[in-house]
This record gives structure tokens, C-alpha cells and sequence, in this order.
């Protein structure tokens, strides 16, 4: 199985030139061309969007099927917050890897332009215990990177030169939103307190945009394309959404799914044998804490990558090369915009972006209260 | 302390959340050719030919990009009715009202709306006739076309 082609909208604070459905219908429209295939020839389509109160439309599917091509077609809708673009990929991968169809549509989007996301988001919170604490994500975050730092050694200027890494790789990245060429960590480190330790820098915008990727069978992936994604590991883990057995710096189905995957694909030194990472770093502290789960750093040593310059484009192991989530966050299509970056990466694609010889590429997601998690592994190999 | 043993409480809420919709090309254009001209929009489809009235940016029968407005109505036929007794909090009509379902001259697809005047008359096949708000209160949104009067 392996992803055959990859669409993406340019993403923007407000695209008012575009419906929902026009929207999504951009993504697989890119897609389809990407592939070189129409609708017509689609087996089944997988559809993504998040949580109803962010855009204020409830049941989004029933309102674009027409749009992304569901019509006539076996077709379903995946929801899992944050994660649900990464859900979606991996549903389609599912779809193939199943044996019942050969190619299979994945697109996910949103317009939180639409509504307020974060008053939206705190709608996510339990409604007997949580209501009333929720301040949209970067509250619950900001307990999360406060728990790492203090167990980890990691300070605000770790976070602050993740915030500048991705920025400035977000400028390689015609599809990314935020454009800031001049960004600099004392910039990060003097930007308005969101909930401490997060600043302004150290979060991700909101974005309209959506996103699409076309998995095909291994016959008809060598057939259409000649340099395949192939998808060698995929798994989606879930936690509970109370903390009694969570431990926010080190997630417990971050490192299951990192484990699921890893052990599909074959890869027992992620550190060594992984070329390229997109993780979800949609707050800056966030990505070392994903470094650390997804094996690309030792337990607590995941600001030591920063340091030294390592996932840095050019350094030994880049991550979110794409400028990642920090960069541009539609939350609905952001989980797959990291599994479509690391397929662009294998593919040889990712032009200004492309880390040099990228073979191996692994994608992460994370949706709800930092309870579901994603990891994807792509190969310029076939199994 | 005393009394009669409570149960767990039930606790009530409520959410309020403000939206700005964005209509997009195909329904944005005939939302304002409702308020600035009185004209009901509809949309070809290039592979199927028929007209989608309400327009939509897809037609997803074929998949394929709308383009070229056609003007449907005001006059159409019903192809579906209920007179409706148990409205939702929300419905601007008071009940009983009818809602149609109508094939508008011109068009090919249907448009759901309702009957604003004749509505014990109502029956598959009726002729009816748009109603539009009067000019100078239109809003561009789809109660700019207030319903349908059964001729």
C-alpha cells in the first residue's frame, strides 16, 4: 500500500472566496491530478473534519459529500479531534490494506475562520468536571510543557528556537500560512504571555484549508506512480481523557503507537534510521516532547536535539521541514498535512523543502486532551 | 443534615457560539441575485446539463465544476408537501404551515421552501409562484425569497 498522490490547499486566516465544501473540493482536486486519476476511477473516499462547534456545521459530511466525491460511492467520516486528518489517512490505508478496494480517497478540512475555535475547542471539555478550567488548548498545553520542563531541564529558550526553526522553514513551504522571515527568539521571548510558559510565538495560527491524499494497492501504486509513498507502519492509540494514569510529558499511546508502528516497519533505531519527521508541534515545547515519544531522543533529552541543531533542514534528522503546525493549523486537515509532507519527502518531492536522500520518513498526530495519538511510517521502499 | 438522602445532581448548560459562514461562489451569487434583483440562480452542469437550482460549486452526480447562471422560476411545480403542526422553536412560520418540495421552471433538481400563501390548497403537481421580501428589507439570505403562493 502507498500513498500515490497528494493535494493541498494554500492555507490562509480567512479564505472568504470559498465555501466549506469548495474548500475540500481543492484538496482532491490537487489530489486526484497529483495521481494522475479522476474521480471516477476512486474505489471509496474517507472524509475528515473536526469537532462541529469549530466551523458551527454539524454532520460536515452531509453537506460536502457532493464536493469531495462521495457520491454513489462507499464512503465514511472519521473524527478524532486533532488527530482526525491522520485518522482519516489511516482509515483509507485501512481501506486498502484490507484487500476489498485498490484506490482510495482520504481529504479532511476546515474553515475555523468560521467560528471561534478556542471557544469551540473548550466545548471538547467534559461537561461535569472540566467546563470551567477550559481556555481552548493552550491551557491544557501549557500544564503539559510546564510538567516537561521541570522534569526535563528544558527552558523557554528551547521552546523559543523550535518556534524559530519552524517559522523558518514554513518559508520553503509555499502552502504554509504564517509567513515571518525575520523572526527571532528574542521576538518569542518578548511575544504576549498566552498561558504560561506559552507565549504568542510558541502557538500555532488557525487556518482555513483542507488537504488530500490518494492510497493505492501495491499493482496499481507501481502502475501510477513511479516513485510511491509506501506506507510500512500505521497505528492510532487512545488514553483516557482523566490524568490518574497519564503522564503528559511522556504520553503513554504516543509511545504504543510509536511502538505499533515502528514494528510493523521493520525499524528498531528510530534515531538512526529515520531520515526525516512531521510531527503535530502545535505548540513549540510540544515537538521535543514528541521527539522523545516517537524514539528520536532519549527520555528527557529531546531539547538536546534543538540545541545541537539536529532537526534543523540541513541538520541529521529535520523535523516539520514543512514549517509543521506551528506554521499553519487547520486542525482537520492538519494531522494529514504530516503524513502528506512525509510521503512528499520519500517521493523526492518536497522541492525547496526536500531533506536530502529521505528514504525513511515518519508523520505524528495528536487530537483531544493529548490523548490520541498517530504515527505513520513512509518508505521509498516497497515491503 | 436530615431530610430526604439527594441524589447525584443533575447540572444544565447551555453553549453559545457566534459564526460567520462563508457562502462561496455558487451559493454566495445566488443568495445576492435573491437580494439585488429578485432573481432565483441556478447552475449548469457541463457534463449532465441539467440545472441545479439550488446552485452548488460541484455537481455531484458527475463530479464536475458548475458553471453558466440560468434564471429558474419564479413559477415551478410541487413535487412534495407536508403541512406541518409540530414546528421547532426556530421556525419563522407559525404553524401549520406547508413546506414544498418544488421543481422550479428551468430547473432540474429541487428546491425545498414553503408556502406562504394557500397552504390548505397545497398539492403535488400545484402550481405555485415565488414570493420575495419586499426591496429595501432584503438581507441575502434564503428568506429573501419568503415562500411560495399556491395559484
Amino acid at each position: 500500500m502507498a500513498v500515490v498522490g497528494v493535494g493541498q490547499t494554500r492555507c490562509r486566516l480567512r479564505r472568504e472566496d470559498v465555501s466549506f465544501p469548495g474548500l475540500v473540493r481543492e484538496a482532491v482536486t490537487a489530489a486526484l491530478d497529483d495521481a494522475g486519476i479522476r474521480l471516477a476511477d476512486v474505489d471509496a473516499v474517507v472524509f475528515g473534519s473536526s469537532p462541529e462547534y469549530f466551523e458551527g456545521v454539524n454532520h460536515p459530511e452531509k453537506w460536502a459529500s457532493g464536493a469531495f466525491g462521495g457520491y454513489l460511492k462507499p464512503h465514511m467520516r472519521i473524527h478524532t479531534g486533532g488527530t482526525v486528518g491522520a485518522s482519516t489517512g489511516i482509515a483509507a490505508f485501512y481501506h486498502v490494506a484490507s484487500g476489498m478496494y485498490d484506490l482510495v480517497l482520504a481529504v479532511a478540512g476546515d474553515k475555523l475562520s468560521e467560528g471561534s475555535v478556542q471557544a469551540g475547542l473548550s466545548t471538547v471539555y467534559d461537561p461535569i468536571l472540566g467546563r470551567p478550567f477550559a481556555c481552548g488548548a493552550p491551557s491544557a498545553v501549557a500544564l503539559q510543557c510546564r510538567i516537561y520542563m521541570e522534569r526535563s531541564g528544558c527552558t523557554s529558550l528551547h521552546g523559543a528556537r523550535v518556534a524559530v526553526k519552524n517559522r523558518l522553514h514554513a518559508l520553503n513551504n509555499p502552502y504554509a500560512q504564517l509567513r515571518l522571515p525575520d523572526i527571532t527568539v528574542e521576538q518569542v521571548l518578548s511575544s504576549p504571555v498566552i498561558a504560561s510558559p506559552l507565549r504568542l510565538l510558541d502557538c500555532c495560527p488557525a487556518s482555513d484549508g483542507a488537504c488530500a491524499m490518494v492510497l493505492a494497492c501495491g499493482d496499481r501504486a507501481r502502475r501510477l506512480c513511479p516513485r510511491p509513498a509506501w506506507v510500512r507502519g500505521a497505528s492510532a492509540v487512545a488514553e483516557g481523557v482523566h490524568y490518574a494514569r497519564r503522564e503528559w510529558d511522556r504520553p503513554l499511546a504516543l509511545h504504543e503507537a510509536a511502538r505499533r508502528a515502528y514494528a510493523q516497519a521493520g525499524v528498531s533505531d528510530p534515531r538512526r534510521q529515520v531520515d526525516v519527521a512531521e510531527v503535530y508541534d502545535a505548540f513549540s515545547y510540544q515537538e521535543m516532547i514528541w521527539y522523545e515519544g516517537l524514539g528520536l531522543a532519549e527520555e528527557g533529552r529531546g531539547w538536546r536535539l534543538i540545541e545541537d541543531g539536529v532537526t534543523t533542514l540541513g541538520g541529521e534528522l529535520p523535523v516539520n521541514p514543512s514549517g509543521g503546525v506551528l506554521s499553519t493549523n487547520t486542525i482537520g486537515a492538519t494531522a494529514m498535512m504530516r503524513q502528506a509532507e512525509a510521503a512528499l519527502q520519500v517521493m523526492g518531492r518536497a522541492q525547496a523543502r526536500q531533506v536530502d536522500g529521505a528514504r525513511l520518513a515518519v508523520a505524528h498526530g495528536w487530537g483531544g486532551a493529548i490523548q490520541f495519538h498517530t504515527v505513520m511510517v513512509l518508505s521509498s521502499e516497497a515491503p | 443534615m436530615g431530610g430526604e438522602p439527594v441524589g447525584p445532581a443533575v447540572l444544565e448548560g447551555e453553549i453559545h457560539l457566534a459564526y460567520r459562514w462563508t457562502t462561496g461562489p455558487a451559493t454566495g451569487a445566488f443568495l445576492t441575485a435573491l437580494r439585488d434583483r429578485g432573481v432565483i440562480l441556478g447552475l449548469r452542469c457541463p457534463s449532465c446539463r441539467r440545472v441545479l437550482c439550488p446552485p452548488l460549486e460541484v455537481c455531484p452526480r458527475c463530479g464536475t465544476e458548475t458553471a453558466g447562471e440560468v434564471e429558474c422560476g419564479p413559477g415551478g411545480r410541487v413535487t412534495a408537501w407536508t403541512l406541518v403542526e409540530a414546528p421547532t422553536p426556530w421556525t419563522p412560520w407559525e404553524a401549520p404551515y406547508a413546506l414544498i418540495s418544488v421543481r422550479l421552471d428551468g430547473a432540474s433538481t429541487d428546491l425545498v421552501h414553503a408556502v406562504t400563501e394557500g397552504a390548505r390548497r397545497v398539492r403535488t403537481g400545484a402550481r405555485v409562484k415565488a414570493v420575495f421580501r419586499t426591496v429595501g428589507r432584503r438581507v441575502g439570505d434564503i428568506l429573501d425569497l419568503e415562500g411560495f403562493a399556491v395559484e
